[in-house]
């Protein structure tokens, strides 16, 4: 069970990531109407908001530390941000500016931060096997750090899954693998892809725990993931999570999600994670509605600076576009 | 060509490689070696051989039948500061695993804009001539240079491929490492004396990026890669006996490409004679012309040539397989025709 | 099957043969034994049937054109057979019909040469219009650039051999030049002692007053008669042959003759001959008798008609009064051009002059 401060900080991490979710989200629309034009604007190509699965990045990052390794999806602003990623350089990258992580040579599905010791990938599942590297890596350096994997419920039906499970299992290393189960991949609903109903069932097939985790409950997840990251430190292996979330916003941002049912969207905004949430701590005294709309002020601070910052910054100089090939 | 001479040893280039990896790991306790059979068995084609014995199974370590993820925990374990290699027993299997390579192993260094390096070694095996068919005899050495990110070293000979599998392991760049199966010198393939040689003792380096000069010529440049230098050397001897003097350029890999020496070349021999292993289009043969044109197109008294695999699956029958690759007389023969004799 | 029509075998000795006249054209129906042609070998002429019946497909050789003997000269077929092609080139494997490749047809203007023969004929000012191709495909490749750019061998002729030069061949193809030969017995002039050269130029001055035709000179198409008997003496330098003139050789006796040829001679060999010492002569004497040759060839100098060449004196067997003695003997070599006299009268000079050095009071 999480302390009162645990809480509120599981609380003021979904805020941050939903509030950052949103003002993108407006960002990444400039110059894209009337008509839509991916390259246009100040934010050209694909995006892939997390809003509504923010309990899971909360939940698990909340056991870790920035020496622990993270890999993450094409969605992963809201993890970056949970592990602790610096969001005016997370903002700046998305820009495409000089001043982001990568130089705006990575760009919103292609974050590495060394300082949080975070990466993500655009190929689905194949940021796995990265994180069974890591954990490779911290068992032979004898760290008791760990490494995490996100990935999504379409993820877990693509080789890259399996080979890495079972490579983990097989040698005992210290990830915990985290399935965020938001149902639709792309536009294909799990139960079209998946031949049995629940991921954690497949952890069996490795002999690792499984744990699946019901209706995008934050303290669910971090007590789940609590148990998962301590066991990988204490050397006991992998385990696998599987998180039943609400993805709000289309696969990417444009996406017209005609293959939705109008009233799925209404339910899930109607049972959003957040202001569930928010609910309770205020019910149980843990924090006032003061205190949360403070919460969601400072967010909106913290998210407009970043974002200023990344609008002001320079652009990267054009030739530079042939460094960094090699080191 | 410079390089440092020992009288006294001889090493096939499989044990020269081995070595190099043994001496590194020696020196460096984050290299350890990841792959299918490279363990107990030492590698299907001897480049692991000893290790296991010599560092134990926590450094030497061998991988279920998982490309994508013991190649991608290397990019993993790399990103975290340790120096993998990662052995693809056959680069015939790079589909398996080829998002690892291409689009995590060569890209994250350039994506994080330099500031995270993934210093993995990818070993594999390539080539054919021996009636392994069509899905285990592909050199695709054309593939990876095609892609950036990656450095790609193709050594020839027992010297230059210890050198350049001690410059690869110590290189903070992704390389793919890749050997002949024809040049290796094992017992159970066929026989062949430029296999093994003397082979210095003590650690080395042979710098990535740069061809060798292995047979100075006068009439014409032979430009081409591993076992196929062994083919052009033989050739060479041959014509030397019609008076024809060939130079035979070793590339020694293709990720840099030595563009100057190719130049370099043919600036003085003014006739170009590509050989390839690779299929013949849309890679390595037509690559080298080009740089040859680019640079010394003032310089070319007859148009570049090439023999290359051609563009067919690898066929099994020897009779079939022979034809498709280039050997010391065909090879002979087309220098004969770029010379105008 | 097409069959062809062979060029017949002629000559043994000789290889070539031309095609004097075709009788038949492509497309031609021919029965086995009709006339196709007319062929030449040596100015022997012979004619060519069908060997075959069916339709002329193909003349393989023009009209007036050499080709070899054994040679297929036309083909003859069923109307419908193509043209043979040839296929040649080293087999490359591709696993696909290979692209045609793009042979860019050559401007006539633009010769086709290699990158590299471009610069070295930029480097070393060659006209690439000027070079020979060895290359494939008629390329000029670089050593064919070098090769012109290369001086020839050798070095040029010095300015007064080059002018004799000039003038020796081109009277000689403005003429038309013979030789005739007489062996003279000059055993009775040979006890004296003479001056050789003197004694032949004496000779002939005597003997061209009898035949004045044979000092004629041209002038444009014209014949001009002498004056004066001036006879040039061939004297060879160093630099070249000159011919000064001995002026009124008839009216010198032989002393005279002997003083005048020693002076010319000086005056040449020191560089200090006179316009007039070199001009006006209307004969040509020249002396080869100090090297061992007898009979020679001389060539008439422009615009002379004449000239005798002198060969060695030399004691040979001969027969007097049916038995074999020792004489001295010497070879005369006349060259008279043929358009001014035949070989009658110049004979009948040369006769003279053999008289004259025979019997040599009459030289006096």
């Amino acid at each position: 069970m999480p302390t009162d401060d645990e809480l509120r900080e599981l609380h003021r991490q979904m805020v941050r990531a939903r509030v950052f979710e949103e003002t993108i989200q407006k960002a990444y629309l400039e110059g894209k109407t009337p008509a839509f034009d991916i390259a246009a604007g100040p934010v050209p190509g694909e995006m892939h908001l997390a809003a509504g699965q923010e309990p899971v990045a909360a939940g698990v990052c909340a056991h870790l530390r920035p020496s622990d390794a993270v890999t993450a999806t094409h969605r992963p602003h809201h993890v970056a941000l949970a592990h602790g990623m610096d969001m005016s350089k997370l903002a700046a990258e998305i820009f495409g500016k000089d001043t982001g992580l990568g130089h705006g040579k990575g760009g919103h599905m292609h974050l590495f931060d060394a300082e949080t010791n975070f990466g993500c990938s655009g190929i689905i599942a194949e940021g796995m096997p990265t994180a069974v590297g890591a954990a490779l890596a911290f068992k032979k350096q004898g760290r008791d750090d760990v490494a995490v994997s996100f990935f999504g419920e379409g993820a877990a039906n693509q080789g890259a899954f399996h080979e890495s499970i079972n490579l983990a299992a097989l040698w005992q290393l210290p990830v915990v693998f985290v399935c965020e189960d938001n149902t639709w991949a792309i536009s294909v609903p799990k139960d079209k892809a998946t031949a049995i109903p629940n991921n954690s069932d497949r952890a069996v097939a490795y002999g690792i725990p499984g744990a699946l985790i019901a209706d995008n409950e934050v303290v669910a997840v971090f007590e789940a993931a609590g148990e998962a990251i301590a066991r990988a430190r204490r050397g006991d292996g992998p385990s696998l999570i599987e998180v039943q979330t609400d993805r709000l916003l289309g696969h990417f941002e444009g996406d017209p999600q005609v293959y939705r049912p109008a009233e799925e969207l209404e339910k899930l905004q109607a049972r959003d994670a957040i202001r569930r949430f928010e609910e309770q701590l205020v019910a149980k005294g843990v924090m006032t509605t003061d205190e949360t709309a403070g919460v969601w002020a400072a967010a909106r601070a913290e998210v407009d600076e970043a974002i200023e910052f990344a609008r002001t910054s320079p652009y990267p100089e054009p030739a530079s576009a042939l460094d960094h090939v090699f080191a | 060509m410079a390089q440092i001479t020992d009288t006294k040893r001889l090493l096939t280039t499989a044990k020269a490689i081995s070595e190099a990896i043994a001496q590194e790991m020696e020196r460096d306790p984050n290299v350890f070696v990841m792959g299918e059979d490279i363990g107990a068995y030492g590698g299907i084609f001897g480049a692991t051989d000893g290790l296991l014995a010599r560092f134990g199974p926590d450094r030497v370590m061998d991988t279920p039948i998982s490309e994508t993820a013991f190649i991608g925990a290397a990019v993993g374990a790399a990103l975290q500061g340790m120096r993998p290699i990662a052995e693809l027993m056959f680069v015939d299997f790079f589909g398996v695993c080829m998002d690892q390579i291409y689009n995590h192993m060569a890209k994250i260094h350039y994506e994080s804009g330099g500031n995270l390096k993934v210093p993995v070694v990818v070993t594999t095996a390539i080539g054919g001539g021996y009636g392994d068919g069509a899905q285990h005899s592909q050199t695709l050495y054309g593939v990876f240079a095609h892609l950036p990110g990656m450095k790609v070293v193709i050594p020839s000979t027992p010297y230059d491929a210890k050198g350049l599998m001690t410059a690869a392991i110590r290189d903070d760049n992704p390389v793919v490492y890749m050997f002949h199966k024809g040049i290796m010198g094992l017992g159970w393939m066929t026989p062949n004396s430029r296999a093994t040689d003397h082979v210095p003792e003590e650690a080395y380096t042979v710098p990535i990026g740069k061809a060798d000069v292995k047979r100075p010529g006068r009439d014409l440049t032979i430009v081409t890669l591993s076992l196929m230098v062994h083919r052009a050397l033989d050739a060479a001897d041959a014509l030397a006996q019609e008076g024809i003097e060939a130079e035979v350029l070793d590339l020694r890999g293709l990720v840099p490409l030595d563009r100057d020496a190719i130049a370099e070349s043919v600036r003085r021999t003014r006739r170009l004679l590509v050989v390839d292993e690779d299929y013949r289009s849309f890679g390595m043969s037509g690559e080298v012309i080009t740089a040859a044109i680019e640079a010394a197109f003032d310089y070319l008294d007859a148009p570049p040539a090439r023999l290359a695999y051609p563009d067919t699956p690898i066929p099994y029958s020897r009779p079939l397989e022979q034809f498709c690759l280039p050997n010391p007389d065909t090879i002979a023969a087309a220098a004969r025709q770029l010379v105008g004799r | 099957m097409a069959t062809e029509v062979p060029f017949p075998h002629m000559s043994d000795e000789i290889d070539e043969g031309v095609l004097v006249t075709w009788f038949v054209e492509p497309g031609a129906r021919v029965e086995a034994g009709t006339l196709m042609a007319s062929v030449q070998v040596e100015k022997v002429e012979q004619e060519v049937y069908a060997p075959a019946s069916g339709q002329v497909l193909e003349l393989l050789v023009r009209q007036g054109d050499v080709t070899r003997q054994g040679a297929a000269i036309a083909r003859i077929g069923a109307a419908d057979e193509a043209t043979a092609t040839d296929t040649t080139g080293v087999a490359q494997p591709t696993g696909a019909p290979p692209p045609p490749s793009p042979v860019p047809e050559p401007s006539a203007a633009a010769p086709i040469a290699s990158p590299a023969a471009r610069r070295v004929a930029r480097e070393l000012g060659v006209d690439l219009a000027t070079v020979a191709a060895t290359g494939p495909g008629g390329r000029i490749v670089e050593d064919d650039v070098r090769r012109a750019a290369a001086p020839p061998a050798g070095v040029p002729l010095p300015g007064v051999r080059r002018l004799q030069a000039d003038r020796l061949r081109n009277w000689l193809a403005a003429t038309a030049q013979f030789t005739l030969t007489s062996e003279v017995d000059v055993t009775v002039l040979a006890a004296r002692q003479p001056h050789w050269t003197a004694a032949v130029v004496r000779a002939c001055a005597l003997a061209l007053r009898g035949h004045a035709r044979l000092a004629s000179r041209w002038h444009d198409d014209r014949l001009v008669s002498p004056d004066t008997i001036d006879i040039g003496v061939a004297v060879s330098l160093d630099e070249g042959l000159v011919v000064p003139v001995v002026h009124r050789a008839d009216d010198r006796d032989l002393p005279a003759l002997v003083d005048e040829i020693a002076a010319l001679a000086e005056r040449a060999r020191a560089g200090t001959l006179t316009m007039e010492d070199v001009s006006g002569a209307v004969f040509t004497v020249t002396n080869l008798g100090g090297y061992p040759i007898d009979a020679f060839t001389p060539l008439v100098h422009q615009p002379q008609t004449a000239i005798l060449g002198v060969g060695r004196t030399r004691a040979r067997p001969a027969i007097v009064d049916d038995h074999i003695e020792p004489r001295t003997m010497l070879v005369l070599s006349l060259t008279v051009d043929h358009q001014v006299t035949d070989g009658a009268p110049a004979a009948a000079f040369l006769g003279d002059v053999v008289h004259l050095l025979g019997h040599p009071a009459d030289l006096e």
